[in-house]
């Protein structure tokens, strides 16, 4: 009788080692999941534009009015942290209706056939030394070509909206050479290396 | 006898492989200079187009014969074709039955087009009409290309109007060489040329009716127009004089081109305001 009471107890005494064991895990992974804030990339606040030289002369901007994504930002660990985005190469726009038409055509984006343009972080750090940067290394996808690129990111800011919603803002500007993307058309006229920069504003709704 | 039956037969497949080869060559030729060396798998529908005309050139050497060859190719070709150079819409536009009945749609179409631009090149008793027709039709769909903002299209068609234009020249310098009006077609120009020419144009119309900003419309005119040469057949037209069935057909692809070319303009304006 003794020895069974003792030996009911030894094994309650394990299970509630192994219990408080499972229970600290748990706990420990929830608050880690708490740090993770996943935000909506709020395309009215946002800008994707990019600029190519013109005949070796000047630079000409244009712009991408269709695009969306989201960042998934780890407070405490920001190696966790994920960014995504896709752009609609059939937004293209240059101010010039006729030159957008042509940059939609089987010349440039060939947006038919390839009707997205997308981002996909692979590697998040944070910038020694420098507050608020990151290096983002991701694939980057444009005219049926992934290739991975590493960017500087700035963190512009952080805050609430009026609805008392988390934000943050970023900022990138990174430069790819389109004929490595399978865009050869028209090199001598219009330059081969594109700076691109992305400016967004994201939402934690 | 049969020294010169044979004679006459090296001469045929000597001439035979030089309309073909020379067709073929010349607008890889062309390929080259716009696109460069093409990878394998293609990255763009456009890239295809290379390696259908070497297929097509191979064809050539046996379209001329009568057998299950000819048949068969097309049924391939018909098959291939639209599931290859849009493979995009196949992916990302069309659902299953959708894509299905795209595809099936437009088999049946490059079927036809291929039987009736081989009809041309073989049947039709009118001429050298059909190499102006054939002629035409390239730098129309060129300028289409061109109004709708597809300067890389507008070069790959311009590559075929130098190719048709010397296929017209040739055979009119030949119809002026005859003595008599009476010969077919098929003694000035093989129908051998007609996978090649048939490839290039079906290519080009489906590139540009799915990828580029040209009215469908224009593109199915222009690709409808090639089917008038089928009006060769019907019997009432058959009891005409060359002459007249020359000016119908010359009429109706006119009247077919026109249209695109106005569609076009109404669609994308004539050329715009120069963006560059």
């Amino acid at each position: 009788m003794n020895l069974l009471f003792k030996r009911s107890i030894l094994v309650s005494l394990i299970g509630f080692v192994i219990l408080g064991f499972f229970t600290i895990t748990i706990t420990q992974r929830t608050e880690s999941d708490n740090h993770t804030k996943t935000y909506n990339i709020d395309a009215t606040h946002s800008a994707v534009i990019f600029r190519a030289k013109h005949v070796r002369v000047s630079y000409n901007y244009g712009r991408f009015n269709d695009f969306s994504g989201s960042i998934s930002m780890d407070e405490t660990d920001v190696s966790k942290s994920s960014i995504e985005l896709e752009v609609k190469a059939a937004s293209v726009d240059t101010a010039n209706s006729k030159r957008d038409q042509h940059l939609r055509s089987p010349d440039f984006f060939n947006a038919k056939q390839f009707p997205v343009i997308t981002f996909k972080s692979t590697k998040v750090s944070s910038k020694p030394g420098q507050e608020n940067m990151l290096e983002v290394t991701g694939d980057f996808y444009l005219h049926g070509v992934k290739k991975s690129i590493t960017a500087d990111v700035e963190i512009t800011g952080e805050g609430k909206s009026r609805k008392g919603e988390a934000m943050i803002g970023f900022e990138t500007t990174f430069t790819i050479k389109r004929s490595e993307y399978g865009m050869k058309f028209e090199l001598n006229g219009i330059s081969d290396e594109i700076r691109i920069t992305v400016s967004v504003e994201a939402i934690n709704n | 006898m049969t020294t010169i039956y044979s004679r006459n037969e090296k001469k045929k497949a000597y001439r035979i492989q030089l309309a073909c080869g020379g067709f073929g060559i010349g607008y890889i030729i062309g390929y080259y200079f716009i696109e460069g060396i093409p990878t394998f798998p293609p990255l763009e529908s456009i890239h295809w187009i290379f390696y259908f005309t070497i297929l097509a050139m191979f064809s050539s050497t046996y379209w001329h014969l009568s057998g299950w060859r000819p048949v068969i190719s097309k049924i391939l070709y018909a098959i291939l074709i639209p599931r290859l150079f849009l493979d995009s819409y196949f992916l990302h536009n069309w659902g299953q039955i959708e894509g299905f009945l795209w595809w099936g749609c437009l088999a049946i179409g490059i079927f036809l087009l291929c039987n009736s631009i081989q009809y041309s090149y073989s049947v039709v008793g009118s001429g050298n009409t059909r190499s102006f027709i054939f002629f035409n039709l390239s730098w129309m769909t060129a300028v289409i290309y061109l109004i709708s903002g597809s300067l890389r299209l507008f070069q790959h068609t311009m590559v075929l109007v130098p190719l048709f234009a010397t296929t017209w020249i040739l055979g009119y310098i030949a119809m002026r060489g005859s003595k008599s009006n009476s010969k077919t077609d098929e003694d000035i120009l093989p129908v051998n040329i007609a996978p090649v020419a048939s490839i290039l144009l079906i290519s080009m119309w489906l590139i540009g009716g799915f990828y580029t900003e040209a009215p469908f419309v224009s593109m199915v005119l222009l690709a409808f127009s090639p089917l008038l040469f089928q009006l060769g057949r019907i019997p009432s037209i058959q009891k005409m004089s060359t002459k007249k069935v020359e000016l119908i057909q010359l009429g109706l692809t006119t009247l077919c081109f026109c249209i695109a070319i106005i569609v076009a303009v109404l669609q994308s304006g004539l050329f715009g305001e120069n963006p560059y």
